[in-house]
């Protein structure tokens, strides 16, 4: 499969939210975007902190398939007195920079941005390409992961089948990482189980913040940065890993590699896994 | 590209104020997981025991309005600086009602949901015949609970507050005897339109729906 990905990607630094007569707010992006450019179609997911992820996945099976040549995809999420109250009231808000998969991880940090990928069916030899999407659902509790992340494995696992890509393959793993004690230990637990300690692990959240629906198209694109840059992304603010068998990056790190996975989990134990690699052919 | 739909199993609720779900208590038999399903969950429960040849696999579900009296309960708690609730936060997303079912029936597998105001119900057709086409049966469902407090001062046109539409499809190579469109009942949210008019002739019929991406 090849969905060469172009980047762009920024951050707002107001907040406002549109709300469209008939008060649809979650398919007004989509929907303003398709008044002004005539798209062919649009579609808007919501399934929290995926649904970026998901529209990627989505664009990634309209392509393969043959629907469309070339999609745009827009992941968004703005800051919300809703959102932020909602995440206090469950805890899991940290008053400090966040520290995903530390041992002294308080907590998350919710942030919001933009991020517009477009994929083209146009495979070039160097190109980065979406190779593949997994999703899974843990069938476990609204709120909380399944503590040994069997939903995120099986997630990770169908996306790599996408393109036969083995676990040793995968060099890094853009982790979904928030910085919460429940998702840090599931999520290092799964990649623990499916990859050991081969590839390289960090949680650029530590960075961005959490962008909730903008997350998954947003570790997109640093995916295929790192990718194109050969550079893998640090976790900033990492100091003394809470598992201990993973190989979390500290600092930028240069080193010639092919895939990158990005894992996006989010309320409802719903799951999605993209496989990203380096075109190796014209 | 076209893609053919066999609908192998359809059902639907509509409710002026609330839908019927008489056997809530039997479907789900847990107390504690029962107090905790939205209005939404529950009608999706209630067309999963209504519907054939679908135990559990890949569902995809829509909604242009997602989780209202949830959300609308968060907001008035906010307007009155009392604490926000977390299990209505984490029941405000809008994934939740198929969250929900997914636990109920230990269902580990993609689940995805949309929403594209009056487009929900087609875009929920288009995304499941695209999966279709894996070779896979899905569920498509789609839903609105709209009866929260008030919502007759703001209400001018739907008379069924609660409506949900669950169709069980497979793509097919047989010739399709029904397209898209929308359905006759007036007074439904047109979010749920064109899944309820297929729901519809499925009661009448054996069909194959043509459906366009």
């Amino acid at each position: 499969m090849v969905c060469n990905v172009r980047r762009k990607f920024f951050f707002r630094d107001h907040s406002y939210a549109r709300v469209d007569p008939k008060g649809h707010i979650i398919h007004t992006i989509a929907s303003s975007l398709d008044e002004a450019y005539g798209f062919k179609d649009d579609i808007s997911f919501s399934t929290a902190c995926t649904s970026s992820a998901n529209a990627l996945g989505y664009a990634y099976e309209v392509m393969k398939k043959g629907v469309y040549q070339r999609v745009l995809v827009v992941g968004f999420d703005t800051l919300s007195s809703t959102t932020v109250l909602g995440f206090d009231a469950l805890g899991v808000l940290s008053t400090q920079p966040c520290r995903p998969f530390d041992e002294a991880c308080q907590g998350m940090n919710v942030s919001e941005g933009i991020a517009v990928l477009l994929l083209e069916h146009a495979p070039t030899k160097g190109c980065v390409q979406l190779k593949g999407v997994g999703y899974s659902s843990d069938a476990h509790h609204m709120a909380q992961p399944s503590p040994h992340g069997e939903g995120a494995i099986k997630a990770m696992q169908n996306a790599l089948a996408c393109e036969g890509v083995l676990p040793e393959e995968v060099a890094y793993i853009n982790a979904h990482g928030t910085g919460t004690q429940a998702n840090d230990k599931s999520e290092a637990c799964a990649i623990e189980t499916l990859f050991g300690a081969q590839p390289f692990v960090s949680s650029t959240k530590s960075i961005t913040g959490h962008t909730l629906g903008a997350a998954g198209a947003l570790e997109a694109i640093v995916c295929a940065m790192a990718l194109q840059k050969q550079i893998i992304p640090p976790s900033t603010a990492l100091q003394t890993p809470e598992n201990k068998a993973l190989q979390f990056v500290y600092e930028p790190y240069s080193m010639p590699f092919r895939y990158a996975l990005s894992n996006s989990l989010a309320f409802g134990g719903n799951n999605t896994s993209l496989l990203f690699g380096v075109c190796d052919e014209d | 590209m076209r893609i053919n739909l066999e609908i192998l199993s359809s059902a639907y609720l509509l409710g002026e104020s609330s839908a019927p779900i008489p056997r809530i208590k039997e479907l789900v038999p847990n107390m504690m997981f029962r107090r905790r399903l939205t209005p939404a969950s529950k009608l999706l429960v209630e067309l999963l025991s209504r519907v054939e040849h679908f135990d559990k696999g890949r569902i995809v579900c829509g909604s242009a309005y997602g989780e209202l009296g949830v959300s609308a309960s968060l907001l008035e708690a906010m307007k009155e600086g009392s604490g926000v609730s977390p299990s209505d936060f984490q029941n405000s997303v809008y994934n939740t009602a198929v969250s929900y079912l997914s636990i109920l029936t230990q269902n580990q597998s993609e689940i995805l949901t949309l929403s594209s105001g009056d487009k929900t119900a087609r875009n929920v057709l288009k995304a499941g015949a695209l999966k279709a086409l894996d070779g896979d049966v899905l569920l498509l469902l789609c839903f609105e609970t709209l009866n929260m407090p008030r919502i007759a001062e703001v209400n001018r046109c739907i008379d069924y507050l609660e409506s949900a539409v669950a169709l069980v499809v497979r793509q097919s190579d047989r010739q399709a005897n029904l397209h898209v469109q929308q359905s006759l009942t007036k007074g439904i949210p047109l979010s749920i339109s064109e899944m309820l008019f297929i729901a519809q002739e499925a009661e009448k019929k054996a069909c194959v729906v043509e459906v366009e991406l």
